[in-house]
């Protein structure tokens, strides 16, 4: 074989290489761009049943993918940070926190999680009959220098309940266990909520809550020692993007959600790019 | 020879553009032609694959979900007329008002059951239907007052069961947004789930099958129950569907399971023993009235059969509801 026919057949190879190379980096790129823009949702844990040990709570997904995201599990009036995960329906299912991983986990609801939606796994009602609710949390922001602020009444030992603030403003009356108020838009202020129960005068808890404006706030009415105390969460801050404690943990389903392998794929796409431009005019240089 | 090659080589030597060989002339010569169009070719392969790949960003991860959904409605009002209904299904339906309808609510029911709710739930306030149930259809009503049940018989707003016939009762779902509604917010749920469960890699089903959980046909009860499984094993099923006569609005209510990770039922039925394990260990309502290893038309599976009343609301019937302003 000649050293011009050897220059040509490399030229011809080069070429042919850089051609593939350019489809597979575009293909990637636009896969990379794909898998960027897949949104998530965001479910957390609330542990509202008095006397109630800790759960773990399980989500697995309708269409596959991981076996299961754990909820960890947090104490009674606690909340967890939320988990992000892919958009789609998932079992719930439930485990006393250090059982046997062995042991069946129990199913106890189900949740359908929308794109850029978040979602409150709620533990409510009495030890015996602990079950697992859904509350939709909040993501838009409030107005400029308002707060959006619910009440979610998981009491037992008042099951109906008047919320309202020092000032006299009605939040809600007659709420039952369990239920829970819209978000309501208030000013950004310092503010005295008191509950008693339906019909009553005779306050049963009182608590200042500070809402921050741009914040989304739950304020959650639960069983105390000695009767009903109240605790406040806040579910996001400013943002509509990430709420509040968010953290990259449990991406269920089959839909692949940004990861960091996503980056690293882009990264593989452009040196693929790169390495077929360079190819290419190389392969043109020598021809010319 | 060489300088052919050579001139064949470089176009601009004396004689590429010359009379070539006859052979040559018969087969041009296109060893350039990717050397030559290289960029371009690339260029336009780059746009092509660029295309592509917008293209497949702008489709719908679930194209199956919506025409699921379409599909389904048929299979809300898919009711069929059956057998009279016996003395363990009525105070199983019973009991079922026990549990399910809220104390102090109105329910209005047949004659023949009357007896068996008041005293399987007596803090229900338990109305027979005084003479024929309204026309055009055998409804139970489940309201949360009294004035909302009257409205209800008169509207017909609020079908909350069905009689099939003139026996059997199916209680559906205590509801406020109307029977109707109520129906259709539940196929729609149904399909989508099931669309989602068709997806499932760690589920392997026939394609009939598949076609069933897009058309919102499977029961709840084996949507959420076979997801579970799914997320722990990989399973080889198929789903039965229900004979003809027997009422529901939903066509499947069991599975047969034969190959569980990897490992044939028919050859190793212990393989089975963590499914059945898993489905036992849940609340009643997706406890399965049957769940073991038997000889089917397929061969040995693990069959999993879910009773009727075919309960509704299970799918995203969970949210606290909201109450207030």
């Amino acid at each position: 074989m000649t050293a011009g026919n050897r220059a040509g057949q490399v030229a011809r190879a080069a070429t042919l290489c850089a051609l593939l190379l350019l489809v597979l980096g575009a293909g990637a790129v636009a896969g990379g761009q794909r898998a960027a823009a897949v949104v998530v949702g965001y479910v957390r844990l609330a542990h509202l049943s008095p006397g109630t040990p800790k759960v773990d709570v399980y989500l697995t997904s309708f269409r596959g993918g991981r076996v299961a995201t754990m909820l960890p599990g947090v104490s009674y009036g606690m909340v967890s940070p939320y988990v992000r995960v892919a958009p789609g329906t998932y079992t719930v299912s439930m485990r006393l926190a250090g059982a046997d991983p062995n042991s069946p986990p129990v199913l106890s609801t189900n949740v359908t999680v929308a794109p850029r939606q978040a979602y409150t796994v709620a533990g409510v009602g009495a030890k015996q009959a602990l079950a697992l609710r859904v509350l939709h949390d909040r993501l838009a922001p409030p107005s400029p220098d308002k707060a959006a602020v619910r009440v979610v009444q998981a009491s037992l030992k008042a099951p109906v309940v008047d919320v309202m603030t020092s000032t006299g403003m009605k939040i809600v009356t007659g709420a039952k266990f369990p239920s829970t108020t819209r978000y309501l838009q208030v000013p950004a202020q310092r503010w005295m909520v008191q509950v008693s129960k339906h019909g009553s005068t005779a306050v049963l808890a009182s608590k200042a809550v500070v809402l921050r404006p741009g914040a989304i706030d739950t304020v959650l009415v639960l069983d105390g020692g000695k009767g009903v105390r109240l605790l406040v969460t806040t579910d996001a801050v400013g943002s509509a993007v990430m709420p509040t404690g968010g953290v990259a943990a449990g991406l269920g389903g089959a839909a692949d959600p940004p990861t960091p392998g996503r980056s690293r794929d882009g990264l593989v796409a452009a040196l693929l790019v790169a390495v077929a431009a360079g190819a290419l005019s190389a392969t043109w240089a020598a021809r010319r | 020879m060489r300088l052919l090659e050579s001139r064949r080589g470089d176009p601009s030597l004396p004689g590429a553009g010359g009379r070539r060989p006859k052979s040559h002339r018969r087969r041009p010569d296109r060893s350039h032609w990717l050397t030559d169009h290289g960029v371009p070719v690339a260029a336009a392969l780059a746009v092509l694959a660029v295309v592509v790949g917008a293209v497949l960003y702008a489709m719908p991860d679930d194209t199956g979900g919506s025409g699921g959904t379409g599909g389904a409605s048929g299979g809300a009002s898919g009711t069929v007329s059956a057998p009279a209904v016996s003395a363990t299904e009525a105070a199983q339906l019973a009991r079922w008002v026990a549990v399910n309808v809220r104390a102090g609510s109105t329910v209005v029911v047949p004659p023949s059951l009357a007896a068996r709710v008041h005293v399987a739930a007596p803090a229900l306030h338990v109305q027979a239907y005084d003479g024929a149930p309204p026309a055009g259809a055998d409804l139970v009503v489940v309201s949360r007052t009294p004035s909302h049940q009257l409205q209800a018989l008169e509207t017909r707003t609020f079908p909350l069961a069905r009689l099939p016939g003139d026996g059997r009762l199916e209680v559906r779902q205590v509801t406020d947004v109307g029977g109707a509604a109520a129906l259709r917010n539940e196929v729609r749920r149904l399909a989508d789930a099931g669309a989602q469960l068709a997806q499932n890699r760690r589920l392997d089903l026939p394609a009939s099958d598949a076609r069933a959980l897009r058309a919102g046909e499977v029961d709840a009860r084996l949507l959420i129950t076979l997801a579970a499984l799914a997320g722990e094993h990989t399973l080889q099923a198929d789903l039965v569907a229900d004979p003809a006569g027997v009422p529901g609005s939903v066509r499947y209510r069991q599975v047969r399971i034969t190959r569980v990770d990897g490992v044939s039922v028919a050859r190793n039925p212990k393989v089975a023993a963590p499914l059945d394990t898993f489905v036992r260990a849940q609340h009643a309502t997706l406890v399965p009235v049957e769940s073991r290893v038997r000889r089917t038309t397929s061969g040995p599976a693990f069959v999993m059969r879910y009773p009727v009343p075919v309960p509704l609301g299970l799918i995203d019937g969970n949210e606290i509801p909201t109450v207030g302003p």
